[in-house]
């Protein structure tokens, strides 16, 4: 990939579930060596659009292109690029965490010699060291999604795809892991592509956002930008600027939902 | 080339590492643990040698036969084998193995050639295929004793007999890949391949009442041919028993019928037509391949099937005002509403009505034997209280003994949340699994009834029936509480909780005597006894209810770890 090409281009990417447009002529644009903010509200079409960029699932039209090759046309070459940690986390159950994650290396055709030398410090930052010998099927949600992320790191991966990182991880782990993205994405010019629901995240640890909504792109770039492009102050969180832009109903309707916030009732009843 | 070499090391390192992993057991505790280690080793001395102490008794087995009936036995297991490939998916070594899902590897760089070809290749290494090859070698050994100079053909034939074999398993899974994410369609496919299995319990009783227990075969010989039976009459050991009914004569229909024919044929001089079913199985193993690329293809590209998730109507119980609590009849209107949606209950409803129904056949011989008159006139209530007995016995072991883990499972945590009396939670249980086995009994009473002339079993089969429910419904209750576990979809050997339901059965004595002694001696005593049967019931239930429920308020957290833990 040269250092001025994108790290995911797309072009009017479009996929549809019968009647239902997930994704609808997405233009989408990151550079690479950044940490990218993808939100949206449930449905939104955040997984479909990750699944479509990993080639995963093919667009119903429209292209895109990831580290610079086509996503339809050269999935082997995208999938040798990038690293992922799935909505589905696509686990043997049966294997150990050690097992899992050469696996991973394995199918990246890493040597298995490199392949042993680094599973040990990926699973020491993860707090994985204790279990690593246990099968999956033992462990809780927090680890499954530990594991499935040292699969997505083993092989130093261009671009990384994560869907919902952070979902389920103690903080400890959490704050070593966003440690670790952070120096990849400075020091080797990695990019962290990840979508969350959680907007303090995505405002203290992106570099850019998309917000997707209802298949659309409803603002893209760095969070000052779509501040402004809001209309908000310069204060304004990301939350703020996240309802504004995908247009959500921020406030319980006091009418319909009076008997749960009190409002239009004398005190004392409350 | 060498791209494709390394997809495929690491995949049969894939399939290696699932495979032993059969051998490791889930975390466990105390005396758990020691249990499962000695399965292990069980496992580990018998599973290999046992599959090729099976292949050499089969190679001897088909050099003492006949040269024509070592062919007709090779058709059979091949036949067996194939159904056995089939049901790989639902089968016990498919379920003791992980399944070699193809779509955990598609977010990695691997090709589709690497995973047709790996995902067939690997086969060998799971455990069906480690019981086939044996088995095949051993047919080999046996068909090529009897004609050595047919041994080319023999080798050139089971190449694609195990080929065709290999990929029907591999077929089936693909096709449960596709549906994977359709938990209706997913269900649906295990019940068309479960379904057969199932029928097979209508076949005996079947058998019996056509033949009036096999005393007039002539429906049976005519099924097989009267020529055919006349001669098997005569048979004098196994190599002409098989010849005689020449079990190729329907198998060489079915293609791996075509793969065994290939390789036995050319031993009965038939050369011709060996070479023949040889080209046909080779065009069904081309068949089967083109097949399950174009499948691994469309998986590939992010394509499944699915017929959506499933809307159900309202149910409209919960919308009558009944008498007494409200907490309890809301608790029945949930547990009716799964009782019914839940694939777990449904699937041992339709199993536990099955086996009921199967039964009816059975009960045809009532009140026609030759023993004394005094066991004769007692033989229906006899049959009638062995069917309450089994009827109560199945339904509470797999039902109220393992509520929790049958019925509520991750929804206990609401209930567990909640701060309804916990007497309710198993009264609503009891109330639900009670009436169902009342609605059997009256299906199944009348046809005694019918059959015995005697009409004073269906009332007494009723009351003896809710007098056991009643009596020994706290006994499955405590199973329930203390032995809780997560009841699977797919029967995987380790259903241990049920082994605590039996304490069910200790309270069931007095009920019995008090109906079966007065029934057989003095009926006019059935008037009084009856009535303090149910009375000796509803004692029970009354006194260990409280307690119970106490003790399901303490447990809660256990049950719910036991039942919620993902296997």
């Amino acid at each position: 990939m040269s250092a001025n090409a994108a790290a995911i281009r797309t072009a009017e990417l479009t996929r549809r579930f019968g009647q239902l447009t997930a994704v609808d002529q997405l233009n989408l644009e990151v550079p690479r060596g950044v940490i990218f903010g993808f939100l949206g509200p449930n449905g939104a079409g955040k997984s479909t659009t990750i699944n479509m960029l990993t080639s995963l699932l093919p667009p119903t039209s429209g292209t895109a292109t990831v580290a610079g090759h086509d996503i339809i046309a050269q999935p082997l070459e995208v999938k040798r690029r990038i690293g992922v940690a799935p909505e589905g986390l696509s686990l043997y159950e049966r294997l150990t965490a050690s097992e899992q994650i050469e696996l991973a290396g394995r199918l990246h055709g890493l040597p298995r010699d490199e392949i042993l030398r680094r599973i040990p410090p990926l699973l020491e930052l993860l707090e994985l060291g204790g279990a690593a010998n246990k099968m999956i099927l033992d462990y809780s949600a927090g680890m499954k999604k530990k594991t499935a992320l040292a699969c997505a790191l083993i092989h130093v991966p261009e671009i990384l795809f994560l869907d919902e990182p952070f979902e389920g991880i103690d903080p400890i782990s959490t704050r070593a892991l966003k440690g670790l993205l952070r120096e990849m994405v400075d020091q080797r010019g990695t990019t962290v592509f990840f979508s969350t629901h959680v907007m303090e995240l995505a405002e203290r640890f992106c570099d850019q956002v998309g917000i997707i909504n209802k298949g659309r792109l409803a603002g893209l770039g760095p969070i000052a930008d779509l501040r402004a492009a809001a209309g908000l102050a310069e204060d304004a969180s990301l939350e703020e600027v996240f309802v504004r832009t995908v247009g959500a109903k921020a406030d319980a309707d006091d009418e319909l939902l009076g008997w749960l916030t009190g409002a239009g009732r004398p005190a004392a009843e409350v | 080339m060498a791209a494709l070499w390394g997809e495929l090391k690491t995949l049969f390192w894939l399939q290696g590492k699932l495979t032993l992993a059969m051998f490791r057991q889930k975390s466990a505790e105390g005396w758990m643990r020691i249990g499962q280690m000695l399965l292990v080793v069980f496992q580990l001395v018998f599973t290999f040698p046992m599959a090729l102490a099976m292949g050499a008794g089969l190679a001897v087995g088909l050099a003492m036969l006949s040269s024509r009936a070592a062919f007709e036995l090779a058709m059979l297991v091949n036949a067996g084998m194939g159904l056995i490939w089939l049901l790989l998916p639902s089968s016990y070594s498919g379920q003791m193995v992980e399944r070699f899902e193809m779509s955990r590897l598609f977010p990695y760089p691997i090709s589709l050639r690497g995973i047709v070809i790996g995902s067939t290749l690997i086969a060998t290494f799971s455990m069906t295929g480690l019981w086939t090859i044996p088995i095949l070698l051993g047919e080999m050994v046996g068909l090529a004793w009897h004609a050595p100079l047919s041994l080319p053909l023999i080798l050139l034939g089971a190449l694609p007999t195990y080929a065709l074999l290999v990929l029907s398993g591999r077929v089936m899974e693909d096709l449960f890949d596709l549906v994977a994410g359709d938990r209706r369609l997913r269900n649906v496919m295990l019940a068309i391949l479960v379904a057969p299995f199932m029928l097979l319990a209508f076949v005996q009783p079947i058998i019996q009442a056509v033949t009036r227990n096999f005393e007039d075969t002539s429906a049976l010989d005519r099924l097989i041919g009267l020529e055919i039976a006349e001669r098997l009459e005569q048979v004098t050991g196994p190599s002409e028993f098989l010849e005689v009914l020449a079990p190729s004569r329907l198998l060489k229909w079915l293609p791996v019928g075509w793969g065994t024919a290939g390789m036995g044929l050319g031993g009965q001089g038939e050369w011709g037509q060996a070479l023949g079913f040889l080209a046909l199985a080779l065009v069904v193993v081309g068949a089967l391949l083109w097949l399950h690329a174009g499948i691994a293809r469309r998986l590939m590209q992010g394509v499944t099937v699915t017929i959506g998730a499933e809307r159900v109507r309202s149910q409209g119980l919960g919308e009558v005002r009944l008498p007494g609590p409200s907490a309890l009849w809301t608790l029945v209107r949930k547990d009716w509403i799964h009782l019914f949606r839940n694939p777990m209950p449904r699937r041992l409803l339709l199993s536990f009505a099955i086996m009921a129904i199967s039964m009816i056949p059975a009960l045809g011989s009532v009140g026609k034997g030759e023993a004394p008159s005094q066991i004769m006139a007692a033989l229906p209530i006899l049959v009638a209280s062995f069917l309450i007995v089994i009827v109560s016995m199945v339904l509470n072991m797999t039902l109220t003994g393992d509520y929790f883990g049958v019925i509520d499972r991750e929804g206990l945590g609401t209930l567990a949340l909640s701060p309804v009396d916990r007497r309710y939670v198993l009264l609503s249980a009891n109330l639900l699994v009670g009436l169902y086995k009342l609605a059997t009994l009256m299906v199944l009473l009348p046809i005694i009834a019918i059959l015995s002339g005697e009409w004073l079993i269906w009332p007494l089969g009723l009351v003896l029936g809710l007098a056991l429910q009643v009596s020994c419904a706290p006994a499955y209750n405590l199973a329930a509480i203390i032995g809780p576990y997560r009841a699977q979809l797919k029967f995987q050997g380790r259903q241990r909780g049920s082994l605590w339901a039996f304490i069910g059965l200790l309270a069931s004595p007095p009920v019995l005597l008090l109906i079966l002694l007065p029934y057989i001696y003095s009926r006019g005593w059935l008037w009084l006894t009856a009535p303090l049967a149910l009375g000796y019931g509803a004692a029970v239930y009354g006194l260990t209810l409280g307690p119970l429920a106490r003790l399901l308020q303490r447990r809660e957290h256990r049950i719910l770890a036991a039942v919620t833990k993902e296997e």
